[in-house]
């Protein structure tokens, strides 16, 4: 049985896979060698019942980054920021939009996903090679209330 | 550049009337969120690469980074931004790259604290004021 951190980085996987700048390069936790920046990496930064600081509700924290290189390395990253933000911001089930609408990132049949709030935005430039070609990290910090489905 | 996050009561003031008593209770939450940091980079797994010169075992991603010299661990501070709010954090760069995950793999040790504090509060300011207070 899928537990909810399962639930919740399948969904983010699927909401987040094939848009643009990054395609389908969308990896929880870490990106593989073989990925080709731009690319989306989101990873558990607190919530669930995982690690020390564990939580019997479950609420987590998510971190959604782009991460980008090159010429383009500053626009890939900002605009895949926004694009995140876009397809997460106030998606969850239990978000309304200006129409009455519910949000489209639902989870699966074990749990909903209720809420998914914009927190911090995330922005940092990173020289991995120690050559003077920055790789750019952006996106936000989100906090996504969940509920097991009864 | 560090990494730092607000303890911010704002609004709570037009309830908690006890200037001084609330003004404690701000800087005593920011001092938790200070003090579950620390508690969470020294209660961390050792599950990480170990250093073949020094031995020291290092946090496993996801996790607290673990002590070796002590630089970040003993930076972390707490400072008041204004009569309701408390900042904790570290001007130490790499809090920001184990926080964030820049150039390595995340390993958060100050958000997990503040998501912690946040859902004691309620039961810590009805525990401190002892007045009655309904959330």
């Amino acid at each position: 049985m899928a537990d909810a951190l399962d639930s919740l980085y399948r969904a983010i996987k699927a909401q987040l896979d094939d848009n643009i700048p990054w395609g389908h390069e969308v990896y929880p936790d870490a990106a593989p060698s073989w990925a080709v920046r731009p690319l989306v990496i989101f990873n558990r930064v607190a919530g669930g019942d995982t690690n020390r600081i564990a939580y019997e509700s479950d609420r987590f924290m998510i971190d959604v980054k782009c991460i980008a290189d090159g010429e383009n390395g500053y626009i890939n990253a900002v605009a895949g920021a926004a694009m995140i933000s876009e397809l997460l911001k106030d998606n969850g089930y239990q978000d309304i939009d200006d129409d009455g609408n519910n949000g489209t990132v639902a989870g699966d049949d074990v749990y909903l996903i209720k809420t998914i709030t914009r927190e911090a935005r995330i922005h940092e430039l990173d020289d991995l090679e120690k050559v003077g070609e920055y790789v750019f990290y952006s996106g936000h910090t989100f906090t996504i209330e969940m509920e097991e489905r009864l | 550049m560090g990494a730092r996050v607000t303890v911010d009561f704002s609004g709570a003031d037009r309830i908690i009337t006890q200037t001084a008593k609330r003004d404690q209770f701000v800087r005593m939450m920011a001092q938790m969120v200070k003090a579950e940091s620390v508690l969470s980079m020294q209660r961390s797994p050792a599950t990480g690469n170990v250093n073949p010169v020094t031995g020291h075992v290092a946090s496993s991603p996801g996790n607290p980074p673990r002590i070796e010299h002590g630089t970040l661990v003993n930076s972390i501070d707490t400072r008041k931004v204004s009569d309701m709010a408390h900042e904790v954090g570290t001007p130490v760069l790499h809090g920001r790259k184990t926080e964030f995950g820049i150039g390595i793999l995340p390993r958060p040790w100050l958000r997990p604290a503040m998501l912690l504090m946040q859902s004691k509060v309620k039961d810590e300011a009805q525990r401190f004021f002892d007045s009655g207070i309904v959330f």
